[in-house]
């Protein structure tokens, strides 16, 4: 069953995405910060992130530039209602295997993740 | 269009857009929306600063969160955290929009900070708080020789948007207010006008 790390300061963002892939067989744990989520993927080395960027303490983009010091292959999803090109340009350089757009589209998570871990 | 966070689709229109000077804010808000009232404020950083307020009138904040939550309508009565939670996603994604709009117009960078839910304070004292706020950082700007006065902005504090969420049949209202510092006022106002902007309006 592969494991995603879910990363999003939002209660409600982390309880509708947990409930997506629960039902789609996937198994989540779940961080509300950047910091954290670096702390938990060393723990937990799940096959894959969904990250959010806009989080207090670390946001996602340094988290995701974490992650990728200590894991280069580390599988890393942008997730964010944030789109400007710029920061999606930056995401990419950093290593994010996506960059999904908020409003959170089911389909297109589902996606993403197939294409990343099955 | 704002969801399908919950597997229905919300959207998002906006009726009415106008610029308001200070005096007029807090009376625009009351005229408006019934107190008592729900805020989400984010905070923006970048090449625009100051603050984007999504303000409810209360049972629109709480038939949203049955919305949300996919619950029967009246059954939220206060608010929990999870429905807070919710209502400062909706002011997320209203005001990363906002910004994304921004960005493809005018060329301007700005990140939104985390939503910050406040259930309790009057809408009119949480827009003084912001106005105050962006006063305190333009009277420092202009001390140290850097600021952008009244006359770049012409007289313009804030950009008020009247903002209706619809799900099928039902709609919720609520006020979108953009307090921008006067110097990001003038940078929008500029870019806007500069011939940089590549889109026919901000939101």
């Amino acid at each position: 069953m592969p494991r995603v790390l879910i990363v999003d300061d939002a209660a409600f963002m982390r309880m509708r995405s947990r409930k997506l892939l629960e039902e789609h067989g996937y198994q989540v744990e779940e961080a509300q910060d950047g910091e954290e989520a670096v702390k938990k993927y060393v723990e937990t080395s799940p096959d894959a992130v969904l990250m959010d960027i806009t989080m207090p303490v670390m946001d996602g983009i340094a988290a995701l530039k974490e992650i990728k010091k200590r894991d280069p292959h580390a599988k890393v999803i942008m997730c964010t209602a944030v789109g400007q090109q710029s920061l999606v340009m930056e995401a990419i350089m950093a290593g994010a295997r996506d960059y999904l757009l908020k409003p959170f589209d089911p389909d297109k998570v589902l996606a993403s993740l197939k294409k990343l871990v099955g | 269009m704002l969801s399908d966070m919950i597997g229905r689709k919300i959207e998002m229109s906006v009726p009415d857009v106008c610029f308001v000077v200070r005096e007029d804010i807090s009376r625009v808000a009351k005229h408006s929306v019934e107190e008592p009232t729900i805020g989400v404020r984010i905070g923006l950083t970048g090449d625009v600063t100051g603050d984007v307020i999504l303000i409810f009138p209360r049972p629109s904040a709480y038939r949203l969160v049955d919305i949300l939550m996919g619950n029967e309508p009246g059954t939220t009565t206060s608010l929990t955290e999870m429905g807070g939670s919710a209502l400062c996603e909706v002011g997320n994604l209203a005001g990363s929009f906002f910004l994304n709009s921004l960005a493809e117009a005018t060329g301007l960078r700005a990140m939104p900070a985390p939503p910050v839910l406040d259930g309790e304070t009057l809408v009119s004292k949480m827009l003084e708080a912001s106005v105050a706020t962006r006063d305190a950082s333009a009277g420092a700007s202009e001390s140290s020789g850097s600021g952008s006065g009244p006359g770049q902005t012409g007289g313009r504090d804030a950009l008020v948007a009247q903002t209706v969420l619809t799900q099928s049949l039902e709609s919720v209202e609520a006020l979108f207010f953009i307090v921008p510092t006067n110097n990001s006022l003038a940078t929008i106002l500029n870019a806007l006008s500069s011939g940089n902007a590549k889109g026919s309006g901000v939101i």
